[in-house]
């Protein structure tokens, strides 16, 4: 039985913000899934090579370091800009986000390379169920890299017009966790595909 | 009358028969054939179309109507949702009396409907009633109920509100044109592959499907965080967690069923998306795993039996209590069993897959899971019924439903035990017998939910109360009907008769069984017709002068305010001390709540077209990738996220901070 007629009383002052911040807790535990379900996806078709490259043969280490670099790093320029919001202002803010995207901008351009001379090779998606997978699960999570560079530029332009501060402040909250959000992802593409992958795993 | 007359003899006399001589006209990467259905098709749409403008012009109704579609409001929102619902309802029951008129007599043709074109409506029959008519029968009733079950000014996010809705209308009504242009999904709701991909069936019906349930599932997924967020974040004070109304509760553990469910769907979508448009090879039968596509599929499905069915848990609940003029008997079970349900719902969905042959051990664990689950349910069970013992009962219409959802569904639930022993199942699986079981649960579970539901809340809505004779009408012949339709399913099922045939011989020794269900189908057509007919009849007739209170004895919040909820429902929150807080404030201050004293300051969003905007451009976007006009897509693709842009730099502009 619950207490009799005990009423809580909560601070309701931030009650907007934290509603944003919950709903992109939410959403980020739906794409969870959606990921886990293209992981599993890239797990069980990355067998079916056919004609087309094994994993061993078109994946390598060397060249990926630099992009998971640049987007890990994003995490924590984000972080910085973040923080300036809280302290000094909106200046900060608008640098350090400004240098997150980027780190964005530049690791998608390192993505869009990469494929693109993958295509110059001929292995296109409808090579192999491999292929296939491998362009799914690296471009969803690419997809949502330029999201929220979309997002970010956005931001920059809601913080240079300097409205409404708490309005922006519940953006950058939403956003961080989208953000980190995406870094993580990339942790378990760079580990699950590019490092087992290039030393042939599977 | 006679103008229908010729209408239909001239229908008669075009093209009886599908046939492969008959007129096609090219369209985009299909055409479309012009069979005497497909006709009769685009005459009913210009008739039903042209005179619902006709309508709205006469009556000047075209700024209401402009209002209605930009609102962000939970209760026109629902409403909508139950008008659209109830629309899909009489599309999914018309395919369902073309499959039953079918396959009411052995070895006939009924008008052009076999093979090809009965494998279009039983997929159409399916795919609507999951997806386009119980989804948003429940959403509507989520939408209308949880906020003033909760004491919440409105949903968590107002704008996303809307957006879902529309992405679910905008996602029906690509399913629903498929059958105007160039044929409909042929696969299954299931839409197995290899079977939905390009080379298997030889039309673009599949990608409808595909498009239909990815963009509806989008706006799923959105109505979830939604619920999530106003349910965990927007209680009135003193409204904890374990003091809200059962039917918040189902819901709540649907809506958190649906999170993280719905992403495998879209998931699985995308990649039968790509196979057919890209042309990959995730699902063909040679280099591809079709195998994986069930997987994905039965991750997401298992979990939609129950989102499907927890609402209507909660719901009958409420009613059970409500009538019986007593609190509910056990609502901590309650509440533990729904969260087991839930649990146990995401471990079960091999059960689907037994005759895949992955063996004993993998089979077993699944069937002990899928067993499991009637525990739960039992619990649910015997509490309603210890809610009646001592009660004293009246009957109203949402009372008959729900005292006839009981047997009913424990009748479905108990094949479903059946079904989940293995061994058997190698009999049951894929025969009428699995066609009678979920029928049983979907049917006599959910949509009696959502009708109890419907008649429950309607003063809420309308402010007015449907009539009681003709609602008892409703019930008795729709409870005659759905058991002389679908119990002899089980029959014929276990005589043989495999589901999504469209005929059988005469020596199967079936015509008996079939013949029955295809009367009970009539009962059923008719019982929706006088359901229908109470909703015009009262609508027409303006009886809206129901009380708060409307049926009496209410025990929660929504019955607190008057009907039809006026347009600001709380200027102060009330202060909850209890379960059932109004039937308390009956028994200790004359049915007086107690309020906040000061009014917290609380954000308001305005009317907004967006949401529409950016459903049209999913349609757009759809349409192109369906018909391979792969720029008109990307352009729509491009169009969402303006629109998107727009939202992010008119935000400040659209909402208010009220106090």
């Amino acid at each position: 039985m619950d207490k009799a007629g005990r009423v809580e009383t909560s601070s309701k002052n931030d009650w907007a913000g934290s509603l944003d911040r919950f709903g992109m807790w939410m959403f980020v535990g739906a794409e969870t899934i959606l990921f886990l379900c293209f992981f599993a996806t890239y797990l069980v078709s990355s067998v079916s090579t056919l004609d087309g490259p094994v994993p061993k043969e078109l994946l390598e280490l060397k060249s990926i370091l630099l992009p998971t670099f640049l987007l890990l790093s994003s995490s924590w320029t984000f972080y910085r800009a973040e923080k300036h919001f809280k302290n000094d202002g909106v200046r900060g803010t608008m640098v350090w986000l400004g240098i997150t995207l980027l780190c964005a901008l530049l690791f998608l351009g390192f993505e869009a390379h990469e494929f693109t001379s993958y295509i110059g090779k001929g292995y296109t998606i409808t090579t192999s169920p491999f292929l296939a997978a491998f362009y799914v699960l690296v471009g969803t999570h690419g997809a949502h890299v330029l999201f929220g560079s979309v997002w970010m530029m956005l931001i920059l332009w809601h913080c240079f017009r300097k409205k409404t501060k708490w309005t922006n402040w519940k953006k950058l909250q939403a956003f961080a966790i989208y953000w980190h959000f995406v870094d993580t992802v990339w942790v378990f593409i760079f580990i699950i595909v590019y490092v087992l992958g290039s030393q042939g795993a599977y | 009358m006679r103008s229908l007359t010729i209408y239909i003899v001239f229908v008669k006399k075009m093209y009886w028969k599908a046939g492969s001589d008959m007129y096609s006209i090219p369209f985009f990467n299909t055409e479309i054939k012009l069979a005497s259905d497909i006709i009769f098709g685009y005459i009913t749409a210009f008739i039903l179309g042209g005179g619902a403008l006709f309508f709205i012009t006469y009556k000047k109704k075209w700024l209401i109507l402009w209002g209605w579609i930009r609102t962000t409001d939970h209760l026109k929102i629902g409403i909508m949702y139950l008008a659209a619902a109830c629309a899909f309802l009489l599309r999914g029951g018309l395919d369902a009396m073309f499959m039953r008129m079918q396959l009411a007599f052995p070895n006939i043709d009924f008008w052009v409907f076999q093979g090809e074109k009965y494998n279009q409506m039983m997929t159409t029959h399916g795919t609507l009633m999951i997806f386009f008519v119980v989804m948003p029968f429940l959403f509507g009733l989520m939408n209308v109920a949880i906020p003033l079950q909760i004491g919440a000014r409105d949903l968590a996010f107002p704008f996303l509100n809307a957006l879902s809705f529309w992405l679910f209308l905008t996602g029906g009504m690509l399913v629903n044109i498929s059958f105007l242009l160039g044929g409909s999904p042929e696969a299954g709701w299931t839409s197995y592959a290899p079977l939905a991909i390009d080379g298997f069936t030889g039309n673009t019906g599949n990608n409808f499907y595909a498009f239909g349930v990815q963009v509806s599932g989008i706006g799923t997924i959105m109505t979830a965080i939604n619920f999530i967020v106003t349910i965990v974040k927007m209680r009135a004070p003193g409204m904890t967690m374990l003091r809200m109304p059962l039917f918040t509760w189902g819901s709540f553990i649907t809506v958190i069923l649906i999170l993280f469910a719905f992403p495998a769907l879209a998931a699985a979508l995308v990649l039968l998306t790509f196979d057919n448009i890209l042309a990959t090879d995730f699902y063909t039968g040679g280099p591809g795993q079709p195998l994986l596509w069930q997987h994905l599929f039965w991750i997401f499905g298992h979990p939609e039996v129950y989102i499907i069915i927890l609402p209507a848990f909660g719901l009958f609940s409420d009613i059970i209590s409500h009538f019986a003029r007593k609190a509910v008997f056990g609502y901590m079970s309650m509440i533990i069993a729904l969260g087991l349900i839930a649990f146990l719902g995401f471990m079960v969905w091999v059960h689907h897959m037994f005759t895949v042959g992955y063996g004993v051990a993998i089979n077993a664990i699944f069937a002990i899971s899928t067993m499991l689950i009637a525990v739960p349910t039992g619990i649910k069970v015997f509490n309603w019924l210890f809610t009646i013992r001592g009660g004293s009962v009246r009957f109203p219409t949402p009372m008959l439903f729900a005292l006839g959802f009981i047997p009913t569904f424990v009748m479905g639930g108990v094949t479903g035990v059946m079904v989940s022993m293995v061994s058997a199942d190698y009999q049951y699986h894929d025969s009428y017998f699995v066609v009678g079981h979920f029928h049983y649960v979907m049917v006599g579970g959910t949509l009696m939910g959502i009708f109890a539901g419907l008649y429950y809340w309607m003063p809420k809505m309308f402010g007015l109360i449907l009539n009681e004779t003709l609602g008892k009408i409703h019930f008795w012949t729709f409870l005659v009907g759905l058991h002389l339709t679908f119990f002899p399913m089980h029959l014929a099922g276990l005589n043989g008769m495999p589901r999504r045939v469209y005929t059988y011989l005469p020596e199967d020794d079936l015509f008996g069984l079939n013949f029955a269900s295809s009367i009970g189908a009539i009962i059923m057509a008719f019982s929706t017709a006088v359901f229908l007919f109470n909703l015009i009849r009262s609508f027409l007739k303006k009886e809206g002068d129901a009380e708060g209170d409307a049926w009496g004895d209410g025990r929660n919040l929504e019955w607190s305010i008057p009907s039809p909820a006026p347009e600001h429902r709380w200027s102060k929150l009330p202060v909850v001390r209890s379960r059932d807080p109004f039937w308390a404030a009956k028994e200790q201050h004359q049915g007086r709540l107690e309020y906040e004293t000061e009014a917290q300051p609380y954000v308001e969003e305005g009317n907004t077209i967006l949401p529409v905007l950016i459903s049209g451009f999913f349609f757009v976007a759809s349409f192109g990738f369906i018909f391979g006009l792969h720029w008109v897509g990307t352009a729509g693709i491009a169009l969402i996220f303006a629109t998107m842009i727009v939202r992010s730099l008119t935000f400040d502009k659209n909402i208010t901070l009220s106090r």
